[in-house]
């Protein structure tokens, strides 16, 4: 990235202080000056006003080599002594420090974003937050190999399949509840959950 | 002064683009959605080479892959399974709050079950809904969501 500087018309930027300040002096005759001092008091100043105002202006189009970003930060410290000098005598640049801090700043979000997305893409986690279920007995198992969580419905009517699952050594039990039970299978209750949207 | 202002500009430039960049990302997220439907049962013919997404754990023998069910939704978006028992399963990924995608499952067949749940979910994560009957075994569902 590279900052220009905005390129003026030199002829209209004199045009233009032609038109605003025409030289005082010049529309003056030396009697008139003589005559009256005051009169050329006033003159000379607005003469002075103008030329300073010419200066400044061509002192701003003058070219200038253009600076990079990190040039102009280089320059910056190049003007003091070193870092350790610069840090004690409290005179770093302000510029160079917030460029830095903001850059630290980045670094490190960027790399907390895909360290975190990296954590997450592996593990099997999953919490119930709320479960419903007014007809059946439902369990919550962990498996101890897999880790997965299961949520079983026991729909089936085979009791042996259901004791087989219930006494597996691989699912540890996390929750049941059932109409057997005095709890309506509600983990959380969360009062504003709508189940009624339907495809 | 006028260079310290543009130094700064841009700067201020660069991380408005990043911060919009990332919360476009977010924004347009899709949800992936994969859901095996497995037929468990004691009948001695073997576990299907098909299916990685459940271990051991569970006392069944036979494990057969009927089918495989892929979506990408966006959230509040709800898919529609058939569960071959005659049931129907919805899911409806909710929110994701950057480690984990909130997904509101329900399932229900006829007036046999009903079942509702919110479940917190890992990015990339399973979870397995089992139980419904299907001739003489059950059927097993992992659900896996992930952001893409």
């Amino acid at each position: 990235m590279k900052f220009r500087r905005k390129q003026w018309d030199r002829r209209e930027l004199e045009r233009y202080l032609e038109d605003t300040m025409p030289p005082i002096e010049g529309s003056l005759g030396e009697k008139e000056l003589e005559e009256n001092p005051l009169r050329y008091k006033t003159a000379r100043f607005f003469q002075s006003v103008r030329l300073s105002i010419k200066e400044s202006i061509d002192r701003e189009m003058a070219e200038r080599p253009t600076q990079y970003l990190w040039e102009s930060i280089r320059a910056d410290l190049g003007q003091k002594e070193s870092l350790v000098s610069l840090v004690r005598k409290k005179v770093l640049s302000w510029r160079a420090g917030l460029v830095m801090c903001v850059l630290c700043l980045m670094v490190v979000g960027t790399y907390n974003f895909f360290e975190h997305k990296a954590s997450v893409n592996v593990a099997n986690e999953c919490y119930v937050e709320y479960l419903e279920n007014r007809t059946n007995h439902v369990m919550i198992f962990k498996g101890t190999d897999d880790g997965l969580t299961y949520i079983w419905l026991q729909e089936n009517p085979d009791p042996v399949m259901n004791k087989n699952l219930e006494d597996d050594k691989n699912l540890k039990p996390i929750h049941s509840f059932g109409f057997h039970s005095r709890d309506i299978a509600v983990v959380k209750p969360l009062r504003d959950v709508d189940f009624s949207g339907r495809v | 002064m006028m260079n310290v202002l543009r130094n700064l500009f841009f700067v201020f430039c660069l991380l408005l683009g990043l911060e919009a960049a990332c919360m476009d990302a977010l924004l347009a997220a899709q949800v992936h959605l994969d859901v095996d439907i497995i037929y468990a049962s004691n009948d001695h013919t073997g576990r299907d080479p098909r299916i990685h997404s459940i271990g051991q754990d569970l006392p069944f023998d036979s494990l057969e892959l009927l089918d495989r069910k892929q979506f990408s939704v966006g959230f509040k978006d709800i898919s529609q399974i058939s569960i071959p028992n005659g049931g129907k399963m919805y899911i409806q990924p909710e929110s994701y709050d950057g480690s984990m995608i909130k997904v509101k499952i329900w399932m229900e067949k006829a007036s046999k079950y009903k079942l509702n749940m919110i479940l917190q979910l890992a990015n990339g994560g399973i979870v397995v809904v089992g139980g419904p009957s299907y001739q003489n075994g059950t059927i097993l569902m992992p659900i896996s969501a992930k952001i893409r």
